[in-house]
């Protein structure tokens, strides 16, 4: 059962009450809230998502509302996990991006089991893209342009390896796109389901791009890595893909691991293991119907 | 003085087209490394060797001229192996 089989009123009576507990890849998140505007947000945007009954939850988070301390009058909004806050609250407007941001958090420091890369992540043909890249290089972006056309979405921002069977898994989430880039999907593509723009969070301007129905539908088939390509937006670029040696890509894909370092031996064995099933390149791009295009000769012509 | 390698046989070597990455254990780093840097980590690995000694086996290796720029590359690389803990100084 997804979110959108369920009423409003019982999906807000969820998260105000027992918690809302959805799926998110391979992990289950319990969440909590009585922000209605939050609520509200959610209803939309997280309409695909899969509900959870039974299962084991590894992330119980909480978005708690409180009196601001410098302005009574205003209120703030605060992240728990497990009842810990590891971060200040925020204005209350900008409760969705400090959830969404609370969970990623969670999920880069608790996740161990798995080589955490630091990357979207698409897939066509059964065979996955990884864009790893550090936040700024617009792989949000160019996640959410691919994934509305014709790739199947695995992640905006983390790559999971399960280095003892080699596949990556899903965890299609919420896609938030930054400042200029909201005008850019807007108008690119204007069936997309984006929520509000929140204003003046530490990273500018932020509007949340639902994952496609299809990419969540889908989202416990995991597939094997086949190409690794490092992007980077440059104003008025042209494409272009370069091949790139495999121990640049090697040293490059260990730096974007949330947790290579942790993992010791299995990070280098897993990454190792990574370059040497894929090609490798650099990408350069500025034009979204460009670099779609590039990419799904890339893909089609292996 | 006679260098000699630390460990060598527990690092993880990964082999890329005479290109190199390394793990070392020791300190949960990855090294790059190129051919150079290889084949002299591997000497060591054999016997203790003089930087003159080893010079004169990289020249050797890669039909460079043991010129005094080539000793000063050479000993910049020991000097880096030997901060990393890759290398050590016999006793």
């Amino acid at each position: 059962m997804t979110v959108n089989q369920v009423p409003f009123q019982e999906f807000r009576m969820l998260l105000q009450n027992q918690g809302l507990k959805v799926a998110m890849g391979p992990f289950n998140v319990r969440i909590n809230t009585q922000h209605l505007p939050l609520i509200k947000q959610l209803y939309g945007l997280y309409s695909h998502y899969r509900l959870v009954h039974d299962e084991i939850i590894e992330f119980h988070v909480r978005i708690n509302t409180e009196r601001s301390i410098r302005n009574p009058l205003r209120l703030n909004v605060r992240f728990l996990i497990d009842g810990q806050s590891p971060f200040e609250s925020f204005p209350e407007e900008q409760a969705l991006a400090v959830l969404e941001w609370g969970i990623n958090l969670a999920i880069a420091v608790r996740v161990n089991h798995l080589l955490l890369l630091h990357s979207a992540v698409v897939e066509k043909k059964g065979a996955t893209i990884l864009f790893p890249a550090w936040p700024g290089s617009g792989k949000t972006t160019l996640c959410t342009a691919l994934c509305h056309r014709g790739f199947r979405l695995f992640s905006d921002e983390f790559g999971l390896m399960d280095y003892r069977r080699g596949v990556f898994y899903p965890i299609p989430r919420l896609m938030p796109l930054k400042n200029e880039s909201i005008a850019v999907i807007r108008k690119l593509l204007p069936k997309a389901i984006i929520g509000q723009s929140i204003p003046n969070t530490h990273k500018g301007t932020v509007a949340h791009v639902r994952p496609p129905e299809e990419s969540m539908r889908l989202s416990e088939n995991t597939a094997k890595a086949r190409w690794i390509i490092f992007p980077k937006w440059i104003a008025q670029a042209t494409t272009q893909l370069e091949p790139i040696a495999d121990a640049e890509a090697f040293m490059l894909l260990a730096s974007n691991a949330f947790n290579y370092e942790v993992l010791g031996t299995s990070g280098f064995r897993a990454v190792e293991q990574l370059v040497a099933q894929c090609d490798c390149y650099t990408l350069t791009y500025s034009d979204l119907d460009e670099v779609t295009t590039a990419l799904h000769q890339l893909t089609d012509e292996s | 003085m006679r260098w000699l390698s630390n460990n060598f046989r527990m690092l993880l070597v990964a082999n890329w087209n005479d290109e190199y990455t390394v793990f070392q254990p020791d300190s949960g780093k990855t090294h790059f490394f190129n051919q150079t840097s290889m084949d002299m980590l591997s000497f060591l690995s054999q016997r203790p060797a003089s930087t003159e000694e080893i010079c004169d086996y990289l020249s050797r290796q890669s039909g460079q001229a043991p010129d005094k720029n080539f000793q000063d590359n050479i000993e910049k690389i020991l000097y880096h192996f030997d901060a990393l803990g890759l290398i050590k100084k016999e006793s």
